[in-house]
């Protein structure tokens, strides 16, 4: 941390543009009812955290996850440190509009009933009748909750508060949002809903941090991570380059009949390579309880629970408000895409298109048209903080190369000659 | 679909009827009607379960449902013979009803998108929903309706009504006091300990606002039920109006004396000389007897002490206050001009006591007013027997009043049965006074609530200060502290004064400090320790009343009841000291410890 921008921290001036989280030296300590220091839940942690990336913040129960997030909301004053969000000190209320905050539990007025809920919290973000109603409207939709919208909240199971909580977070279409635990208490198909929501507003250029313990869920949308124990950051970085083993090539390729595989294996091991093996690859045991879940509803099936979560709330995925205006960030990306960042037609035909989830299809595939062109902020992203093709990309150098192995054997040349 | 065969029932009854009715087919016309509508009602009925889920329909049929289990209930009371009971559930209806109405209104008001309105809001419904306010909400409504119904239906109407508003009011005063600590100090607390104040305060609103919109939503609340109280505190009163007096004089004095606002004026005496030689002749005779104190005979009347000046003060309109036996003593009352223009009710107010002991309990008194001598209304008698010690009334011919707006009243102490009866006198206070008409009582009941919404204001504002910090047992028991020291304020500072021994008010700090030391020195040569113990209790005591309020002193109960005026000065006063100053002051200590509390802070 350079003297200057600990200095810009420090009188709450914006560091860069970019930057949303800063957090300088931050400490923390608990003190009992004597003022004695008693824990150290916070122990001088440096966090930056950029527009449009999603940052995990990983560790074991205790480690200081939630707290640091208390810090940087303003719910904890910092024993030392620096804190600026969006270049501001945590407390002051006009940042608070660009915020959305899901705890890790669904602090909820267990008398109000979904609709009120969101009322209530909307009206805190001084919006106007219409406006709200619409966003209430969508939000119920996109979290599956429309149909027990009038029951009182109290009533709800805990993933069903969750997804009332997710949908307050979202109702002023934050800049960044700080979801702690967020798929704590849900189902998978919740859980993929939610990941689904994270991925699709990373997607729109929101900032997201995200903390959980759940280890698998913070690896499908992450682009950084920091791992903490003890208060401290143990490991931070690339979620890529952190679990990346250098010392391992996977190859991916299609079913392969048993000769082949034999070939393959005799072909690696005439290279030195000893220890090569070849297995059936395994899908997750959430894919395939999607799929399943998936055909019983197509079949019609009815649940009393919660319905799967519709689309992703109009206002969040367009940036549109309902009155129909962009937003003034939303401008200023057009106008920074239009000079800055190459057309969809303008890629080289070789560069793979984009991922898209399987089972987002039908929902992302009804937003607007600019989640099919490249988003503004994939453009204005560097290399470092977003690779969403790299995995494609992987693949398809393995499929060269096995290719490149098997027809130079049949053409009995040496693999490794040029 | 529902709407097409709801206007075809309507328009089939109707038309069949008419087309029936004009055949001259009457009772065919009317049985076909009554069926019709059943069938209207029933295809209604069916329509609100249907859009029960739509919020106005779900109201509205709320309200249908409560109208038909009043009318249901005041029904069967009717059929039991139980006439005041079919008022009550009318009255409670009446409550009920305009609380609901009042209830959604509020909640009409607070639905822009203010974050301070969404605080309010959600404050209303949280008192509502959870029960916080429920509770005491329906033991008042509850108690004032059935309150005119226990009351001794043999007593003079006068005093039923007296009683019942004196009780109303108390009760309507205790239990909205109490709610509004319970939910100022509940609401509060609750939210940091249930955690959903995490959620409200990382939304774009000040930790001010938060406490504004909780106080304003109580506010609101306190307000809707003073007014449902109010209500039922009026209904009821014109109920028992209604009911049959015991004579002329008892229908008179509720319509005069209770049902009315009235000015109080205090004597004067007809020389306005009168007292100060009255002070002039008792200061030469306390000279003599003890020249070191007052001073010897003949000095200047100024070379006194205050205190001993006010104390000799106290005794000469004590003197005033006192006829000696076959004697008259005249007091002069001002300022009845408008009494006398506008013929308005004018009373002369008594409360007669003797030296001595009298046989029966009874006294006679004379009473000239203006130089004419008033007579008893019923015996004409020019003496007027009366019960010692208690209050009487005696009605004056507003004509009675001179061109000067005033009254000159005599009283004369006769002897009785040829012996001398003892002293007369009266207490200085109200012991004599007359009362005129200056306004309704329906403005001097809504004063009266007026003042107890100021009260409410601070108690909203204490408990949320107190929540603010304090646990919800210990908050709330501050709150009930600082509640029962400002409603017992006068009863308490009197009775701290005679608890132990105090320097006077009117010493200097510096001399106070002397005076305690040296007592304190002195008990402890004594052995004397819990008389030590006593005037540290009455420091800390002293010092408590200082800076707690003085609801004593805003106390309108006693005087809408007693049909007087609650004047204007006391609602500004309520406004200012405890709408206002108290209010403000409790608020801004408690936003002080808010703004810089760590809401997430966990003590380890």
């Amino acid at each position: 941390m350079s003297q200057a921008s600990t200095q810009a921290v420090a009188s709450g001036a914006p560091l860069s543009k970019d930057l949303v989280v800063k957090c300088v030296g931050l400490s923390k300590v608990f003190r009992d009812f004597w003022m004695r220091n008693r824990v150290k839940a916070v122990d001088d942690i440096d966090l930056d955290i950029y527009r449009g990336e999603v940052f995990g913040l990983l560790g074991p129960n205790g480690s200081g996850k939630s707290t640091t997030i208390k810090l940087i909301l303003g719910l904890l004053h910092p024993t030392a440190g620096r804190i600026a969000v969006f270049g501001h000190h945590p407390h002051d209320v006009k940042n608070k509009q660009r915020i959305g905050y899901l705890p890790e539990e669904s602090y909820l007025y267990p008398f109000l009933n979904a609709r009120e809920t969101l009322e209530y919290y909307a009206r805190l973000f001084h919006q106007k009748r219409t406006i709200r109603r619409g966003r209430i409207d969508t939000l119920l939709e996109m979290v599956g909750l429309q149909h027990v919208a009038r029951r009182p909240v109290g009533e709800y199971s805990k993933g069903m508060q969750r997804k009332i909580g997710l949908a307050q977070a979202l109702i002023n279409d934050p800049d960044l949002l700080i979801l702690d635990e967020p798929t704590s208490g849900m189902d998978p198909i919740a859980t993929a809903d939610v990941k689904r929501v994270i991925k699709s507003l990373a997607e729109r250029g929101k900032t997201i941090l995200l903390c959980s313990h759940l280890l698998a869920d913070v690896e499908d949308v992450t682009d950084r991570v920091a791992i903490m124990y003890g208060g401290k950051v143990r490991r931070h970085g690339q979620i890529d380059d952190l679990l990346e083993q250098h010392d391992r090539t996977m190859i991916n390729a299609p079913a392969m009949d048993p000769e082949t595989e034999e070939h393959l294996v005799a072909l690696l091991e005439s290279q030195g390579i000893c220890d090569a093996s070849i297995s059936r690859p395994r899908q997750k045991l959430e894919t395939l309880f999607l799929n399943i879940v998936s055909e019983a509803q197509s079949e019609g099936a009815s649940t009393s629970g919660a319905q799967s979560g519709g689309q992703i709330a109009r206002f969040l995925a367009t940036g549109v408000d309902e009155t129909g205006a962009a937003s003034h960030g939303d401008q200023l990306i057009d106008e920074l895409m239009a000079s800055a960042a190459p057309s969809h037609a303008d890629q080289p035909q070789s560069q793979p298109p984009p991922p898209e989830p399987i089972h987002d299809q039908t929902v992302i595939g009804s937003l607007t048209a600019g989640d099919h062109a490249p988003s503004p902020d994939e453009s204005l992203q560097d290399d470092t903080t977003r690779r969403p093709d790299q995995p494609d990309q992987q693949d398809q150098a393995d499929t060269d190369l096995i290719d490149s192995l098997i027809k130079k054997q049949d053409d009995g040349q040496d693999p490794n000659q040029g | 679909m529902w709407l097409v065969v709801l206007i075809a029932l309507v328009g089939l009854t109707e038309g069949v009827g008419w087309l029936l009715a004009a055949q001259g087919s009457g009772s065919v016309a009317g049985i076909i009607r009554s069926l019709g509508r059943l069938l209207v009602d029933g295809w209604l009925i069916y329509g609100l379960i249907l859009w029960r889920h739509v919020p106005w329909v779900r109201r509205f049929g709320v309200l249908l449902l409560g109208t038909a289990a009043a009318g249901m209930l005041a029904l069967l009371f009717r059929a039991m013979g139980w006439y005041e009971m079919v008022i009550a559930t009318a009255g409670a209806y009446a409550m009920g009803l305009l609380f609901y109405a009042g209830l959604w209104l509020i909640r009409a008001i607070l639905s822009p998108g203010v974050a301070v309105f969404a605080v309010a809001r959600t404050l209303i419904d949280e008192a509502i929903r959870m029960k916080i306010a429920l509770v005491p909400i329906i033991k008042m409504l509850i108690l004032i309706a059935v309150l005119p119904f226990v009351i001794d239906t043999e007593d003079f109407l006068k005093y039923r009504i007296t009683s019942f508003l004196t009780w109303s009011l108390i009760a309507t005063s205790a239990l909205l006091s109490l709610m509004t600590i319970f939910l100022a100090v509940a609401t509060i607390t609750k939210e940091q300990t249930q955690r959903q104040i995490f959620l409200t305060l990382t939304k774009p609103i000040t930790r001010a606002e938060y406490l504004i919109g909780k106080w304003f939503g109580i506010t609101l609340l306190n307000l809707l039920l003073l007014g449902v109280a109010g209500t039922g505190i009026y209904t009821f009163t014109k109920m028992l109006e209604s009911q049959p007096a015991r004579d002329t004089i008892d229908r008179l004095a509720v319509s005069n004396q209770v049902l009315v606002a009235r000015q109080a004026v205090e004597p004067v005496p007809p020389d306005p000389d009168a007292l100060m030689r009255m002070y002039e002749t008792q200061l030469e005779q306390l000279r003599n007897e003890n020249p070191e104190r007052f001073g010897e005979p003949g000095d200047p009347l100024d070379q006194v002490k205050p205190a001993d000046a006010a104390e000799v003060e106290t005794q000469v309109v004590i003197r005033w206050y006192t006829i000696a036996n076959e004697t008259w003593e005249s007091y002069r009352f001002n300022g009845l001009d408008q009494a006398k223009l506008y013929n308005q009710s004018v009373q002369l107010r008594f409360k007669p006591k003797l030296a001595g002991v009298t046989p029966d309990g009874f006294l006679l008194m004379g009473v000239r007013i203006n130089g004419r001598i008033y007579r008893d209304p019923v015996t004409g008698n020019p003496l007027l027997k009366l019960a010692e010690n208690n209050f009487h009334v005696l009605d004056i011919d507003p004509h009675d009043i001179d061109s000067a707006g005033g009254l000159t009243i005599d009283i004369f102490n006769p002897s009785r049965e040829g012996r001398s009866q003892p002293s007369l006198n009266f207490n200085p206070k109200d012991g004599v006074e007359v009362l005129y008409r200056v306004g309704d009582f329906e403005a001097n009941l809504a004063r009266t609530l007026a003042v107890l919404w100021m009260k409410l204001m601070f108690l909203a504002m204490l408990g949320l200060a107190a929540g603010t910090y304090l646990s919800f047992p210990v908050a709330t028991l501050v709150c009930l502290l600082v509640f029962f020291t400002a409603a017992g304020s006068s009863y308490l500072t009197e009775s701290l004064q005679y608890y132990a021994a105090f320097p006077k008010d009117s010493l200097p700090l510096p001399h106070k400090i002397a005076w305690l030391i040296g007592k304190v020195g002195a008990l402890s040569e004594e052995g004397k320790y819990y008389d030590i113990l006593k005037m540290f209790i009455k420091m800390i005591g002293t010092g408590f009343m200082l800076i707690a309020p003085s609801f004593g002193e805003y106390n309108p109960t006693p005087l809408v009841s007693d049909g007087r005026l609650v004047p204007g000065q006391m609602l500004a006063n309520a406004a200012l000291w405890s709408g206002l100053f108290w209010t403000g002051g409790v608020g801004f200590l408690g936003w002080l410890i808010f703004r810089s509390r760590e809401l997430a802070r966990v003590t380890v």
